[in-house]
């Protein structure tokens, strides 16, 4: 059972938060400031922190950095700004993800799950001297943290957040043949499944964005019997 | 004493400097016109002359005067001897000097006193009057001097190159007058007109931006007042907006912590319906608080520009909304690289798009692009927007027909701010109303390699 650590001053946003993930399957513990964070680190094995920036005395970005120094746990930070510099500066502080008040809490939970599923697939979170976590294959840049596709000649490429997630979970299984439930069951509890879309449009948007050419075979190959493969190799950095 | 080295540099100086300098001009003018009106130092040597001849003239006897007139020649003057029985020498002697020449003062004195002398023209009515002019001298000048036995010596010389007859005269030393007037007021004026020019360049410029820097100070002193006192005003009006921005920043800020405390107690509402509307209304007053704070904050200026796919941007937003069930339809090329801000231009867009649904109830997207820029056309069905409302709707928090509304978010900023961005990497929005009904919104932007 996945061991999640709450850092945050407001008292109902706690509870609320404990109750949810105790509610999906999580050990949940508490922390209202700094001090109490480091010590539950101490007192017990944390699978994820998610952090508020907003807190009393030391703010979240210079605990997430402290947190960094010594430990390898996972951070996601919640914030009230919708702002790209926090955001970027959030992320250079070491934290894996990021999410804007007031968010949904089954995004929340898919972002633990993407988190967790990430860091355990890899062994490790990234480290403060680590650089971002991006995955590369046939000229593309996943930047996972910042959420992000760049093509080889550096453009953006705007994907919808279950896109990403999708071409997420493709990337982290490249070569290998994922049916459509896995595929479903990889990106369920996203708040952006709500509206009961299959997948195989999914893949057909990803498609349309990844592939230059008709000439050229697709990325996402579909296969017989009911599945689809990401053929292109991938690297991490 | 502290001595004021400097004059003071206002509007009321300036305007004393052009006419003191407009009268030292004519003044100037005048002397001018004087020295070379007047008589030189040729001509004072020639009076010298005339002065003895007339010393001479009067010790000799009456007899010998006729004929020492005849011998005078200086230079090209001559000079003729009236007795004074004379009808001439009745009508000089008779004759009232025009005016006093004051040039003539250091000559002809006799015993300390000055003899009666009288100078005048051809033109002059003395000269008819005494008849000496006539058939002779058309046009010359003379010098009468009476001589001690009440006879007259007359000089005559032929009109000078320079004379000017009298109206003429004046319309030169008028115009002059004029001239002179003219450069020092021109001159004057451009330098007065000059720094009021640049103050209203500069508000020009700053335009209604209310973070742009001051306006220097330059010019005279009534002006440099009213640029300081418009750069408090714009201080203030900063100020103002500052801390309206700041107020706003803080109740956005803190709403997100009740919004996300209601986001969360809805998790645990069973009804999937109401707990999907109550999400609604949190996700709407969300949005109204953030355009409320990206109007005011004008955020797009944080954001980064950077190379990404406009193509594909439209593509998401119209994925995103069929995946709402709205109809939003996209055609136009597959991918098209453009430099600018990402997430204020798909705010930009869906801003549209939401005016689209709201008011036409779909969405037609159409992406066009030549080699300098690039144009999407976002048009629906619905009743358009009234000719004169057509630039109305820009304004911030103006909204077309309250009633139609039908409460879904907004603050009547999404145009405002939508237009802040495009215009923002160099475009613009255009709205018209479609020939076959229905609105459509043209926005252009430039295509920089």
């Amino acid at each position: 059972m996945p061991h999640v650590l709450v850092v945050d001053d407001e008292e109902d946003i706690r509870s609320l938060l404990t109750v949810f993930f105790r509610k999906h399957g999580h050990d949940v513990s508490i922390a209202t400031d700094g001090q109490s964070l480091f010590a539950a680190l101490d007192a017990q094995h944390v699978d994820i922190v998610i952090l508020d920036v907003m807190l009393p005395g030391e703010d979240g970005f210079s605990l997430c950095r402290r947190i960094r120094a010594t430990s390898k746990v996972p951070v996601i930070m919640l914030t009230a700004v919708a702002d790209h510099v926090d955001r970027v500066v959030g992320l250079e502080m070491g934290a894996d993800d990021y999410l804007v008040k007031p968010f949904d809490a089954r995004e929340l939970l898919a972002r633990v799950k993407a988190v967790l599923r990430r860091t355990t697939q890899t062994g490790a979170a990234a480290t403060g001297t680590e650089t971002r976590p991006v995955l590369s294959f046939a000229g593309w840049r996943l930047d996972i943290a910042r959420r992000e596709l760049r093509s080889a000649d550096h453009t953006l490429i705007i994907l919808s957040s279950s896109e990403f997630d999708l071409l997420l979970v493709f990337a982290e299984h490249a070569q290998r043949v994922l049916t459509r439930d896995q595929l479903l069951d990889l990106t369920r509890g996203s708040a952006h499944e709500v509206y009961d879309r299959s997948i195989d449009v999914q893949v057909g948007r990803l498609r349309r964005k990844l592939d230059t050419d008709a000439q050229t075979p697709s990325v996402i190959r579909t296969v017989r019997g009911g599945g689809y493969m990401f053929t292109p190799a991938v690297r991490r950095g | 004493m502290n001595v004021r080295l400097r004059a003071p540099d206002t509007i009321g100086w300036r305007i004393a400097l052009t006419v003191g300098a407009a009268i030292i001009g004519v003044l100037g003018l005048a002397m001018l016109f004087n020295h070379l009106a007047g008589p030189t130092a040729r001509e004072t040597a020639l009076l010298d002359r005339a002065d003895d001849t007339v010393r001479m003239m009067d010790a000799a006897s009456a007899i010998d005067r006729p004929r020492l007139a005849r011998a005078v020649r200086i230079e090209s003057k001559r000079a003729e001897w009236y007795p004074a029985a004379s009808p001439v020498a009745r009508g000089l002697a008779l004759a009232q000097p025009p005016d006093r020449d004051s040039d003539l003062d250091s000559w002809f004195l006799t015993e300390g006193r000055q003899r009666p002398r009288v100078f005048f023209s051809s033109d002059d009515p003395l000269a008819a009057d005494i008849q000496l002019a006539r058939g002779r001298y058309p046009r010359a000048y003379f010098l009468a001097v009476e001589l001690g036995d009440g006879s007259w010596v007359v000089f005559i010389a032929t009109q000078r190159d320079w004379g000017l007859p009298q109206p003429r005269q004046i319309a030169v030393a008028l115009g002059c007058v004029v001239l002179s007037i003219l450069a020092a007021s021109v001159l004057a004026t451009y330098f007065l007109a000059k720094p009021i020019r640049q103050f209203a360049e500069d508000l020009r410029r700053i335009g209604g931006d209310p973070r742009a820097g001051p306006v220097r100070e330059s010019g005279p002193g009534e002006l440099r007042a009213a640029i300081a006192a418009f750069n408090a005003l714009q201080a203030q009006v900063r100020k103002f907006v500052e801390d309206r921005t700041l107020m706003l920043a803080a109740m956005s800020h803190d709403l997100r912590t009740p919004l996300t405390k209601i986001r969360l107690r809805g998790e645990f509402i069973e009804d999937d319906d109401q707990r999907a509307s109550l999400f609604r209304d949190v996700d709407d007053l969300q949005a109204m608080a953030d355009s409320a704070l990206s109007f005011f904050r004008d955020d797009y200026k944080d954001e980064d520009a950077t190379v990404f796919d406009f193509a594909g941007l439209l593509r998401t937003i119209t994925d995103d909304y069929g995946d709402q069930g709205q109809p939003v339809l996209y055609s136009g090329p597959d991918r098209l690289a453009f430099n600018g801000r990402p997430f204020s231009l798909r705010r930009a867009c869906m801003n549209l798009v939401d005016n689209a649904l709201k008011y036409g109830n779909s969405a037609e997207l159409q992406l066009i692009h030549s080699a300098t820029q690039l144009v999407v056309e976002i048009s629906d069905l619905g009743p358009g927007i009234p000719l004169h409302a057509l630039e109305q709707v820009f304004t911030p928090f103006f909204r077309l027909e309250q009633s139609r509304n039908r409460g879904t978010g907004g603050m009547g900023l999404g145009l405002t701010s939508a237009r802040a961005v495009v215009r923002a990497h160099g475009g613009d929005i255009a709205l018209r109303n479609r020939e076959c009904g229905g609105l459509q919104v043209r926005v252009t932007l430039p295509l920089v390699a």
